[in-house]
């Protein structure tokens, strides 16, 4: 997304967003290519299901079990990533009809807000965490908790892509920025 | 608890909020403001719970089944098969798109996936044969909405979930609409061969010819005939039958036609991965939003206010089609199902309609919504891969468009097109 004004630095704004960049540019790739993995390892859990039912006649409770960890983990590993690269679905077409800088403040305002939720989800996340201290997995010998630990992890890196999202929209209202695009009327950066 | 999260969620929407934050953060501010403490905290573990369930395995597993048989090179040899059917009749690429798609339905279960696979192969040959590139475009738009209706389907699988509805009921149901949209269209290309005076693909191919071409794609073939006679001879479940799906195309293209390398696996992975995430990740949202819709009393709400229209449930299946057709130009139909479908789909079982025979009609209009402007997902995927201009490629499918009217307002007045087979089979009484 280019915004107007000259080419000129802006070390508040470009010092913590070489930062952030560094960080959750890796991170949410990391996270992105664990989930490909784990779909992988999913194939493998439900076919092997399958053929101990028909060969032995036995059910594999604990493939079952496993498959929805790596489901789930799978999903909330990609949420930073498909965030930061602007691949979630929106309605662009009347945010898109807006004038530059009413997008713009628009834009800044619904990343705040989804900065927000993250924000907010996050803090619950930790007690959602130590329930999991209590209750054991029905068919795998592990605490909740460890499966449950996913969930901070994911919300604190998508509280860092929002940060790192927020403070590029504004520094692009002054500078442009080429790697910015827009999922609706929320920004992304766009993937090599 | 009032129902502000949910017009704060339309303006979000509306502003451009992607769909998935918009349906946490609508009840989420909402919540807050109205001081709903323990609601909110209740939100992380409805979006977990939403997520963490053993069927929606089975949307990861069909978009990788799909996406290994279209890098494999399965694509060219069902167009070769349909080709070696159809390709003699006037306008026969085109009635091959049609055929193909319909071909890849069986496999792909997405409208997109169809789009890119048949629109990348079909739409230059077309050209080349004589045809006008927006009238190419069009016909793989409007083939490609076929995708998600004949099984698999991957909206199907999200509102069986979401709706807690026989997913194999929902996929029987999707057969005779998704066959009579094709023959629909193949009737309406011929008619409009005739006017323009499209050519003709190929010589009439003798029957060994036609047997080479079916041997070619005999293993693709065989993939949607594996699903069903699994799933319904009670060996594996739709979500194993997902799974079954993924390692079959994935033995094939690896080993069987040797069309893929180990070395490209790790895109096709990566690409499942971010769709069925980005997907997933809607789906838990979309129950989270559908429990609060539940405990608002909204739904009942709306039902009251529909039956204050009129108590004749056609009619308000017509109406209902307007309100989807139009809701379908602006939502992505997965986001769409996952929204509507908690809110609706209650208020019409409450008033006789058979919940699979409504699960239908909103996976159809829905579906056509695709290929609608402004928002139609279909009509964007073949602008990019025939590089023609979204409104021309528009004003060549509202023939086929036509069509796909005609199939839902069948769909809706006569329920036994959705429900005879899903009888057949044992899965509605």
């Amino acid at each position: 997304m280019n915004g107007p004004g000259p080419h000129r630095p802006l070390p508040l704004l470009d010092r913590p967003i070489a930062v952030l960049a560094a960080f959750n540019a890796p991170v949410t790739r990391a996270g992105r290519d664990i989930a490909a993995a784990l779909i992988g390892c999913m194939v493998v859990l439900a076919v092997a299901q399958i053929l101990s039912r028909a060969i032995f006649s036995h059910t594999l409770d604990w493939a079952e079990e496993l498959a929805r960890v790596a489901l789930v983990w799978g999903v909330l590993l990609v949420a930073p990533y498909a965030y930061r690269s602007g691949a979630n679905v929106a309605i662009g077409s009347f945010a898109h009809a807006l004038p530059p800088r009413f997008l713009a403040a628009c834009s800044a305002a619904l990343n705040l807000l989804v900065a927000w939720i993250c924000v907010m989800l996050l803090l619950e996340s930790f007690e959602f965490w130590r329930r999991g201290l209590s209750l054991t997995a029905s068919a795998l010998p592990v605490r909740m908790s460890w499966i449950y630990s996913i969930v901070p992890v994911a919300l604190a890196a998508l509280v860092l892509v929002s940060a790192e999202l927020v403070l590029r929209l504004l520094r692009s209202l002054v500078r442009p920025d080429p790697e910015l695009t827009l999922a609706g009327a929320v920004p992304g950066i766009k993937e090599d | 608890m009032s129902t502000a999260f949910f017009w704060i969620f339309v303006m979000l929407l509306a502003l451009g909020m992607p769909v998935v934050f918009a349906l946490l953060v609508g009840p989420g501010l909402s919540l807050v403001l109205d001081d709903q403490r323990p609601y909110f905290a209740a939100l992380l573990s409805r979006l977990y719970n939403g997520i963490d369930s053993f069927p929606l395995l089975a949307v990861p597993f069909f978009i990788l089944a799909g996406e290994l048989m279209n890098s494999g090179g399965i694509t060219a040899r069902i167009v070769n098969f349909s080709q070696s059917l159809v390709g003699h009749v006037r306008g026969g690429l085109a009635q091959v798109n049609i055929l193909s798609a319909m071909l890849f339905a069986g496999i792909s279960g997405s409208a997109v996936a169809d789009a890119s696979a048949i629109g990348k192969m079909l739409v230059p040959a077309m050209e080349a044969n004589g045809y006008r590139r927006s009238f190419a475009a069009a016909v793989t738009a409007a083939a490609a909405v076929i995708g998600p209706i004949i099984p698999p389907s991957g909206i199907m699988i999200l509102y069986g979930f979401v709706m807690n509805l026989s997913i194999g009921a929902l996929f029987a149901a999707g057969i005779v609409p998704g066959v009579l949209m094709g023959l629909g269209l193949m009737a309406v290309t011929r008619l409009l061969a005739s006017r323009y005076d499209l050519p003709v693909a190929a010589p009439r191919a003798t029957w060994p010819e036609r047997g080479r071409a079916f041997r070619g794609a005999i293993l693709a073939l065989l993939m949607p005939l594996i699903l069903l006679g699994g799933m319904l001879g009670g060996i594996f479940t739709a979500t194993e039958a997902a799974a079954v799906a993924a390692a079959y195309a994935l033995v094939v293209t690896l080993f069987v036609l040797r069309s893929l390398r180990v070395r490209g696996l790790k895109e096709i992975f990566v690409a499942t991965a971010v769709q069925s995430g980005v997907i997933l990740l809607l789906v838990g949202a979309a129950v989270t939003f559908g429990w609060l819709v539940t405990m608002s009393g909204m739904a009942e709400a709306m039902a009251a206010t529909l039956v204050s229209i009129t108590d004749r449930p056609l009619l308000l299946l017509l109406l209902l089609n307007l309100l989807l057709f139009f809701l379908g130009m602006f939502l992505d139909a997965g986001p769409a199902i996952l929204i509507l479908g908690p809110v609706l789909g209650p208020v019409f079982a409450s008033l006789g309609v058979d919940p699979i025979h409504f699960a239908m009609i909103m996976c159809i209009n829905l579906t056509v919504g695709l290929a609608t402007p402004p928002m139609g997902l279909v009509l964007f995927v073949v602008a990019s891969v025939a590089n023609e201009r979204v409104e021309r490629i528009v004003r060549a499918l509202l023939p086929f468009l036509a069509v796909h009217l005609v199939v839902i307002v069948a769909v809706t007045c006569f329920p036994a097109l959705t429900l005879t087979i899903p009888r057949w089979l044992g899965f509605v009484q």
